[in-house]
């Protein structure tokens, strides 16, 4: 017990050096996030803001650099320590909402209730509707239900209330809040206006050359 | 294993779906042999010895046609990569591909034999040998798709590039298969052909898919 909680860091990034082509997107660049920590990341279009995402997902590798999570390389296989949201939402179009829920809470190994997850995102009346027949802001919704059944504690969200009304822009600040206070950890990049959630929240720009996280 | 079943019953599911489209390859496999007969003038004293090259012909053209799209919906709308980050393992899924794979396009062509059989007037002998051939090759045929179909998950119009890699290393199934269910007549499955294939098979499965599920990683990063 002693051992799990001295190694309860959170998301270490170690002198990380990102580049795509030619453009060197970060470079001897250090990050830490902890336990009920939120990162805001904000930049311009084509900066480089889903590749770090991807980066700190453990699906892109990085030129240089460690990123660590709980004091292990993420891209060591199974570790599980993030769910990510991004463009994409990943259903399964001939497959209902609920379908979709009950495959990825197999594959998550989890516990939590898929009805509650659907009623909390707002979709409990479209559950048998097929997800092909979703509307993008719909599916955005079936996707982050998806990020609720998962265990990870680090979210990872790539724009998430790009294709969101104005209710689903405050579910997701509410899913952030209920996160964070459960000691989860989230980086979020997002066009949007900083809100502060939790005790601990750091705005990141990216801007050509010169990368900086403040409080 | 319980993520290796849930892919399996995902993949039906949406197969059953899918409004028949995995239906396909059969459709290849019986109209290529109709074709065949017609072409070499449906005498069946020619066409009898003939038979088991042309079904495994069949069977490795249907078949090659359908590895392009084994992992390409998967890699396209994203899931792949929220599978890699499960901590599923990519091997698993992969493994659990395969057995689905086999389950729509090797099942319905053994299932299909039969009728084949009818087309080239085939004996009882004859007919078992091809199944028994099929059936032992099979999870090198798919295991060696499968990979080429990892290796080209995100080229589009990879076909043809498929085709070119995976024919090479078909080509000795092709060469076992069809003696071996020849001379299944004489020698049952001791003839040595039947060996040689399950070898091929076994080799194709322990290679085959880690190597799969390395290629998929790759194309994720």
């Amino acid at each position: 017990m002693d051992d799990q909680q001295q190694n309860n860091t959170g998301l270490e990034i170690v002198n990380l050096g990102l580049q795509r082509g030619d453009t060197a997107i970060l470079s001897g660049f250090n990050l830490s996030v902890t336990p009920g920590d939120m990162v805001w990341i904000k930049g311009s279009n084509g900066i480089g803001k889903t590749s770090f995402l991807k980066c700190c997902a453990g699906l892109l590798r990085a030129q240089e650099g460690n990123i660590l999570w709980n004091g292990d390389n993420i891209l060591k296989s199974s570790l599980g320590h993030a769910a990510y949201l991004g463009h994409l939402d990943a259903h399964k179009p001939d497959l209902t909402a609920l379908e979709n829920l009950q495959f990825w809470q197999t594959i998550y190994d989890s516990t939590k209730d898929i009805n509650s997850c659907l009623k909390q995102v707002g979709l409990w009346k479209q559950k048998d509707q097929k997800a092909k027949t979703l509307s993008a802001g719909q599916s955005r919704r079936l996707s982050l239900a998806r990020l609720l059944l998962s265990n990870a504690p680090l979210w990872i969200l790539d724009e998430p209330a790009a294709v969101m009304d104005e209710k689903g822009k405050n579910l997701i600040q509410g899913l952030l809040n209920n996160h964070i206070n459960a000691n989860g950890c989230v980086l979020l990049a997002s066009h949007g206006a900083p809100v502060r959630v939790g005790n601990h929240t750091r705005l990141l720009s990216f801007d050509a050359g010169d990368t900086h996280a403040r409080a | 294993m319980q993520g290796l079943s849930t892919v399996i019953k995902r993949d039906l599911l949406i197969a059953y779906r899918s409004g028949g489209t995995w239906l396909l390859s059969l459709i290849f496999f019986c109209l290529f042999l109709a074709l065949s007969a017609i072409a070499l003038g449906g005498d069946f004293a020619t066409l009898r010895p003939l038979a088991p090259a042309l079904i495994w012909l069949s069977l490795i053209l249907s078949l090659l046609l359908s590895f392009e799209q084994l992992f390409r919906t998967d890699k396209e709308d994203d899931t792949l990569s929220h599978l890699k980050l499960s901590g599923l393992g990519l091997s698993n899924y992969v493994f659990a591909k395969c057995c689905v794979h086999w389950v729509l396009s090797v099942l319905p062509l053994l299932l299909c034999l039969p009728l084949a059989a009818l087309f080239f007037d085939l004996g009882l002998a004859s007919t078992a040998g091809l199944f028994f051939s099929i059936l032992i090759a099979s999870p090198a045929l798919i295991c060696y798709g499968a990979f080429s179909g990892a290796c080209l998950v995100s080229y589009k119009g990879g076909g043809v590039l498929l085709v070119l890699l995976t024919v090479p290393v078909l080509l000795p199934l092709l060469i076992f298969g069809v003696s071996g269910s020849i001379r299944y007549a004489q020698l049952g499955l001791h003839a040595t052909e039947f060996q040689a294939l399950a070898g091929l098979s076994l080799i194709a499965i322990a290679v085959g898919i880690p190597a799969s599920a390395a290629a998929l990683n790759i194309t994720l990063e």
